[in-house]
């Protein structure tokens, strides 16, 4: 049982950005699900966890491991996918991989051929083994990707943002070979997708403006919310009126009308429905909270 | 259309690049104006290569400035082309725009002119900032004229709009073809290319219009224009649309929008900017196997095979990056383009090519190599270091357990390793190139030290700044653009009194290589320099590697200070800044302590107080010496050489001497300096070499006393600059100024008229004029002695022999030393050297004359030719001229360390580089046969005639040695190299004149100019001799010989010679002699038709229609026409071959009198014609040569 305990970790960035303002969370085996919206300061915190980034100021310990300290021992058990890469358009996925095993630390040549057959094969890149990298589509790049951040078996694997230009069944297979892996490794999946987490995780944080809001298991995280989620289908013009009387966590096209998700601890009553809250809801709901509080 | 456009203009000023990019040209045209105007650095720069009175806002210069503006522009229109398509894509705006319904032409015409309307305003501003900054204070008010309007709009439509228009047209043309907007980049240098080959081939005075042709910038063609233009007319004529500017302004537009057309043609708006090899790939999932393998479970091991593999990997990985960029191979065969023209063509000398001996080859392989090693070291360290980080590759690739220094090191590693492949790739080239000259010598050790040893280190030098460069400035193009600041900047340091290699960044000074004296005696500075500058680049790499960018860390400083916390990067970073210390210290100690460093600002000064402390006594009677007896000891392998001797000086002159004036060479350690009259020592100034005496009685007229000297050269470290060249392990070759001379020189003054204003000092003259009493009581080569008696006993090792002028009258063998001694009874001047080397000797005679060529080992290539040349010279003077003195007549070679041959009496020094591995073809000028037969020359005219230190003196001893020479090989050569002679002659005549700094005065006045006195002394006496008949002339001169042979006190001059003259020139020509030696007239011939018809009697009657003009200049150059009264020979020629060349000859000439500027005129030949060309033998000296010749039709 490994653990990544992250502690007041804050980063600001050059033009004045407050990109983590003080972020605290403790990850232990198994997959952690970071949700966000867009520019919450996911990124910088993969990025920092995977020695990219130093931050201004705050420790992240792996275990004993003073990750950003000694960059290189983490490094040798970290898989890292980020968000947006690219690769040399004129190698072939063989030859990369090759490469990148070898950097990995891979030197043995059989057991290096043996890794990226397996790799290739788990993301399902066989067939283009030889071909240049540059002809990739999206989705093939990303599985390349995640076949390299696999090499070596990392004990840490950071995952930015994978599912993004992924086609649904091409996303299954991702989650499979990361739900696997999730059962001895620590596996963080930074995701904006909340299906994702919903999938996958086991425990979850929610971070927003460069701040975790909650960090807890999905199901304490919909507890908490347990009997206050409200819907109703309404008129498009009627949507500035609720949001001036309900506090409105979400809202969406329905059958041409529009769909509201409001919070209340009580029957809001005026033809609201009340409905189980997903994680969805949770998502939304702490986030506007959150800004609301901001 | 006009939508583009005014969207690209919108979009430009917008942008602040458009700002800095005219601020940086705005300032390049501020410093160039600073540095011309004398108010940087307190002097001058010469720019353009033209006189000092050619102003600064002169209608020449402006055209200079623009020009090199224009050239700077390749970098800045690269930059607006690339951005110009390259927004579209960034924007992601392309697939919106392109499916607009908008016309090709609208989006290119339209864009294309938005930047040329921004490109031509850029300009516009720095014209005006041109103009404007001629007026800052500082500059130096005589360099300024009132400028007209005119001068600056013509350089505007002349040269910027057609160059910014073929400029763009091929960098858009390269954008569409390639589908890459970078591309742009590699056309630009492309450009650049051309525009350097152009330069390549201008050497040769038949290419010369070729040249005006191809160099797209105009340059040559404005070189070619102005070439014969005078200082004065600098300053006034407007530089138009002449021929050849016309000419290569229209090959340009032509092609450029050829260039645009197929470019309009080919582009379609699918235009994707993705490349086609780019396919995308079918994506499939298999039929999954049940049970997916494991993926192996490594664990990292820390170990030197891992480390290594990383790094092997990676080096790998960057190789197959650089040899899979098209860059490099379009580099490599541009560059062996370059190769093989530059070692075809460099070091011709009158279009007579060298052999390819190895030095020569390496050497200039290494120099036209230059600016492609410094494309490929800035565009390669920059595409390394930024292959992962531009495609955020990095983001996986960083967060590797290996250790940066694994990643840095392979890039530099891999760079190393290609410029290393590069350098053979030179070697191969030249080795190639030799044998297929059929030149087999191929010395591959030489090769390798030159190429290897003394070149590579300074690649790595530059590599090293690069990598610097790029980690900190962290800008891919901003690295590539400070990299080449910088490597044209550096240079630029020397303006501002920073000589020492020491501070020059990555300088070390260049050991030249010579056959005979190998890496010579710059070897231990150049060592020492090298490894200095290669441990400064360490330490640069040092800063690389602890700041090294992995992952998004910026903090340049704190990076190294982090990493320093680190006990053993502590001990290596101060271990190498002490080894730098201490190499910095010893050469410190070498070059500023047991030698002394001088700026060239510091010597200057001294030349300064020289002149203000001891110019008095200038004209000051002096001792002159009479007699020379010398000894001097060569050590060939210290390289030292030490000396007694003895002068017996006279006092000639009518009055008392009280004191006298004594310099030596400040170098040497003079051990004794004895007058054999009482004396006191009033000044002994060590630094200058300059010690003053005063008698205790006067030495009276006719009195004489001796001079004792003993002094010794000793070779101590090594200096910053100036090494010895002289005293050398092989080819020793030293001069009179090792010796001691008596009074005043004014050889030792500043000369540069506007530094001396800059100092106070009064404006000097030259010469005295031409009848000045004072003037005629000494020569002109040395003012202590008149026609002296000379014996010296020379000694050199073993192995060598030495040589000093006169004939050998002892020789023996002492210890394991050689010794001769040679003597010349009387009538030498005093002017001799000492030589010492291993000689072969090929010996031969004419009549009673020993004749003997001492040369290098294996130089044998030419000595035939040189012998013959010995030979027939003698022949010829002694027939036309009068007696030879001596008995023996001896030519010896010397290193390349000059360029140049010397005729010392009976001895004739000749430099290993101009005539030993010249490649005489038959259809070539043999100039190791017409040098020896100047040098030869010399031996009737300097050495019988002299004379005195006035206006003119020098045209009776090089003009009429150009003439006899050029006498000599009429006679064996024959009329087409013979007038080929004469074109070369009045080439460097018109670009000699045109680069005049002082004024420009008539033949018989000459001062130290030596245009005049060679070019312009060979085609007047030849012109005269063809006038008057070779005989007349000849006779002229043999009866000159006989009135002034070894006259002294006073000597000849000019004057007397053109009395002489006037007996053999009949009236009729009395004019035309004079105006060709009295005056400076200049002719403009334009033949511009011929016409033949043949008659009935099978004749032919050639029509042939041509202009004329006439001016006469003043010694400033202005121009004034006068009116004709001329006979001009016309010459009918036929095509010919010599060897494998084509050339003419002549069948017939005729002469006409012509009083008009248009004129028609009618012959009769008997044979027909296939070319007319008008005064071929150069009777008159005209300006513009290549509107001489017409094709009959």
């Amino acid at each position: 049982m490994s653990v990544l305990k992250i502690n007041s970790l804050k980063k600001t960035y050059d033009n004045g950005t407050q990109a983590l303002k003080g972020v605290d969370l403790t990850i232990k085996t198994g997959m952690y699900g970071l949700l966000g919206p867009n520019g919450a300061g996911k990124s910088t915190l993969m990025k920092t966890i995977a020695t990219l980034q130093e931050p201004d100021e705050g420790t992240i310990f792996l275990n004993d491991l003073d990750v950003l300290k000694e960059k290189h021992e983490v490094r040798k058990i970290l898989g890292f996918l980020p968000q947006e890469f690219d690769v040399y358009p004129k190698a072939t996925a063989y030859e990369l991989l090759n490469h990148l095993a070898v950097l990995k630390g891979v030197t043995d040549s059989g057991v290096r051929k043996e890794t990226i057959n397996v790799l290739l094969e788990k993301t399902n890149l066989i067939h283009a083994k030889n071909k240049h990298l540059g002809g990739f589509s999206g989705g093939m790049k990303q599985r390349f990707g995640i076949a390299q951040a696999l090499i070596g078996n990392p004990q840490l694997l950071i995952v930015d943002e994978p599912t993004a230009g992924l086609d649904p069944e091409e996303r299954f297979r991702f989650h499979n070979i990361l739900s696997e892996l999730g059962e001895n490794i620590i596996v963080i999946l930074s995701t904006h997708i909340v299906e994702d987490v919903t999938e996958l995780c086991n425990s979850m944080a929610i971070i927003n403006q460069g701040q975790v809001i909650i960090e807890s298991h999905p199901e304490n995280v919909l507890s908490n919310l347990k009997g206050k989620i409200w819907k109703k289908v309404i008129d498009k013009n009627q949507i500035d009126e609720i949001e001036k009387t309900f506090k409105v966590i979400s809202s969406r096209m329905y059958m041409g009308k529009t769909m509201v998700h409001i919070w209340a601890e009580t029957d809001p009553g005026n033809d609201f429905i009340h409905i189980e809250p997903d994680l969805e809801d949770a998502y939304f709901y702490y986030i506007h909270t959150n800004q609301l509080k901001v | 259309m006009w939508e583009f456009c005014k969207y690209e203009i919108k979009y430009r000023l917008k942008h602040i690049s458009t700002y800095v990019f005219t601020l940086v040209l705005m300032g390049l045209a501020v410093l160039l104006n600073l540095a011309a105007g004398g108010a940087i650095a307190g002097s001058a720069v010469n720019i353009g290569g033209v006189g000092d009175k050619v102003a600064i806002n002169s209608p020449f210069m402006i055209y200079v400035f623009s020009i090199a503006i224009n050239i700077f522009s390749i970098f800045i229109m690269a930059a607006l082309v690339n951005h110009m398509f390259s927004k579209d894509l960034e924007n992601k705006f392309y697939p919106i725009l392109f499916t607009k319904p908008i016309k090709k032409y609208q989006y290119i015409i339209g864009r294309f002119l938005g930047n040329l309307i921004i490109m031509m305003s850029i300009f516009c501003a720095v014209m005006i900032t041109m103009a404007l900054s001629a007026l800052i204070p500082g500059i130096e008010k005589d360099m300024v004229l009132i400028p007209k309007l005119s001068w600056y709009v013509n350089p505007l439509f002349v040269m910027a709009l057609p160059n910014f228009y073929f400029i763009g047209a091929f960098f858009i043309a390269s954008v569409i073809a390639t589908k890459k907007p970078s591309s742009v980049f590699g056309i630009g240098f492309l450009l650049f290319a051309v525009f350097s080959f152009a330069g390549l081939i201008t050497s040769k005075v038949d290419s010369k219009t070729l040249a005006a042709l191809i160099d797209p910038f105009g340059q040559k063609a404005f070189e070619l224009s102005v070439n014969s233009w005078t200082s004065a007319e600098m300053n006034t004529l407007q530089v138009g649309l002449t021929e050849q500017m016309l000419l290569n302004r229209i090959f340009w537009i032509l092609i450029s929008t050829v260039i645009l057309l197929f470019a309009w043609k080919k582009f379609n708006f699918e235009f994707s900017y993705k490349s086609k090899n780019e396919k995308k790939l079918v994506d499939y999932i298999e039929v999954q196997d049940s049970k997916v393998k494991e993926i192996p479970i490594v664990k990292f091991k820390e170990s030197f095979k891992t480390n290594f593999m990383q790094f092997l990997s990676f080096f790998k990985y960057n190789m197959k990056l650089v040899f899979k960029s098209p860059a490099i191979y379009y580099a490599s065969i541009l560059g062996l383009l370059f190769m093989v023209v530059a070692i075809a063509e460099s070091n011709t000398i009158f279009g007579t090519r060298i052999l390819p001996v190895t030095y020569h080859v390496a050497g200039v392989v290494y120099g036209s190599f230059m600016i492609f090693f410094l494309l490929i070291i800035t565009f390669f360290s920059g595409e390394l270091i930024w292959s992962s980080r531009d495609n955020k590759f990095n983001l996986i690739e960083d967060t590797m357990p290996f250790k940066s220094f694994n990643n840095f090191f392979s890039k530099f590693l891999t760079m190393a390793f290609i410029i290393a492949v590069y350098v053979l790739f030179m070697i191969i080239t030249g080795v190639i190139y030799q044998f297929f000259s059929g030149y087999t010598n191929f010395e591959l050790g030489v090769y390798f030290k030159i190429l290897y040893i003394q070149y590579y280190p300074r690649y790595l030098m530059l590599l090293c700044f690069s990598f610097f460069l790029h980690n900190l400035v962290n800008h891919k193009y901003a690295s590539h653009f400070i990299f080449v600041l910088f490597v044209m900047g550096k240079n630029f340091l020397m303006q501002f009194n920073i000589e020492h290699h020491l501070l020059i960044p990555f300088s070390t000074p260049t050991a030249t290589y010579s056959d005979m004296s190998g890496f010579g005696p710059n070897v231990t500075s150049t060592f020492w320099f090298t490894i200095y500058w290669l441990l400064m680049s360490i330490i640069l790499l040092s800063i690389t590697v602890l700041s090294w960018k992995r992952g998004f860390q910026l903090r340049f400083i704190r990076d190294i200070l982090n990493k320093l916390k680190a006990k053993n990067v502590i001990i290596i970073n101060s271990l190498i800044v002490f080894v730098t210390l201490l190499t910095a210290g010893y050469i410190f100690y070498n070059t500023n302590i047991i030698n002394t460093f001088e700026t060239s600002k510091q010597s200057e000064k001294s030349q300064v107080s020289y002149e203000k402390a001891y110019s008095h006594f200038y004209k000051k009677n002096q001792p002159k010496i009479q007699d020379i007896v010398l000894n001097v000891d060569i050590f060939p392998e210290q390289r030292e050489m030490s000396s007694t001797g003895r002068f017996m000086m006279k006092n000639i002159g009518e009055t008392p001497i009280d004191s006298v004036m004594i310099h030596y060479y400040n170098e040497t350690e003079l051990n004794e300096l004895l007058l054999s009259k009482t004396a006191q020592l009033i000044v002994d100034d060590k630094d200058l070499g300059l010690k003053l005496f005063k008698f205790d009685t006067p030495l009276n007229p006719n009195d004489s006393l001796y001079l004792d000297f003993s002094l010794t050269y000793t070779r101590k470290g090594f200096k910053n600059s100036g090494t010895n060249h002289e005293i050398l392990k092989n080819g020793s070759f030293l001069h009179n100024h090792y010796f001691p001379s008596i009074g005043y020189s004014k050889r030792f003054e500043l000369t540069n008229e506007r530094k001396r204003k800059k100092y106070g000092l009064p404006k000097q003259d030259m010469m005295p004029e031409t009848t000045d009493s004072w003037g005629l009581t000494q020569n002109y080569i040395c003012g202590d002695a008149d026609w002296v008696s000379y014996k010296a006993t020379v000694s050199t090792s073993s192995d060598q022999i030495a040589l000093s002028p006169g004939e050998l009258v002892a020789q023996w063998k002492e210890g394991n030393r050689n010794y001769y001694t040679y003597q010349i009874k009387e009538n030498m001047i005093n002017f001799f050297t000492v030589l010492s080397a291993e000689y072969k000797v090929k010996k031969d005679k004419w009549n009673d004359i020993d004749l003997e060529i001492y040369y290098h080992n294996n130089h044998t290539y030419n000595l035939e030719s040189m012998m013959l040349g010995l030979k027939e010279s003698l022949k010829y003077y002694t027939r036309e001229f009068g007696e030879y003195p001596y008995s023996v007549l001896r030519i010896a070679e010397f290193p390349r360390y000059g360029y140049y041959a010397q005729a010392f009496p009976t001895l004739i020094p000749f430099s290993e580089g101009i005539g030993f591995i010249a490649n005489v073809k038959p259809n070539t000028i043999d100039y190791p046969y017409y040098v020896t037969a100047h040098e030869t020359g010399h031996q009737w005219w300097a050495h019988q005639v002299i004379g005195g230190n006035t206006r003119g003196t020098i045209m009776l001893s090089e003009s009429f040695t150009e003439y006899s020479s050029l006498m000599v090989v009429k006679h064996r050569f024959g009329d087409y190299l013979y007038r080929q002679q004469l074109k070369y002659a009045l080439y460097d005549y018109l670009s000699g004149r045109s680069g005049e700094s002082r004024y420009e005065l008539p033949l018989t006045q000459v001062e130290t100019q030596s245009y005049i006195y060679y070019n312009k002394g060979m085609l007047v006496m030849n012109a005269a001799s063809r006038l008057l008949g070779e005989k007349q002339l000849n006779s002229a001169l043999s009866e000159f010989v006989k009135l002034t042979k070894f006259k002294a006190n006073p000597y000849t001059n000019t004057q007397e010679f053109m009395s002489v003259l006037d007996d053999y020139v009949p009236d009729s020509l009395k004019v035309k002699i004079d105006e060709m030696f009295n005056q400076i007239v200049l002719y403009d011939y334009n033949l511009k038709k011929a016409e033949v018809e043949e008659l009935e009697n099978s004749k032919y009657k050639i029509k042939i229609e041509f202009s004329a003009e006439k001016q006469l200049y003043d010694a400033k150059g202005n121009p004034q026409k006068v009116d004709l009264a001329e006979w001009v020979e016309i010459g009918f020629l036929i095509k010919d071959r010599l060897g494998k060349k084509k050339t003419d000859k002549i069948i017939g000439t005729e002469r006409v009198y012509i009083t008009q500027k248009d004129n028609i005129i009618e012959f009769i030949t008997e044979t027909k014609p296939e070319e007319v060309i008008i005064d071929p033998y150069f009777l008159s000296l005209d300006k513009i040569l290549h509107n001489n010749k017409v094709s009959v039709k």
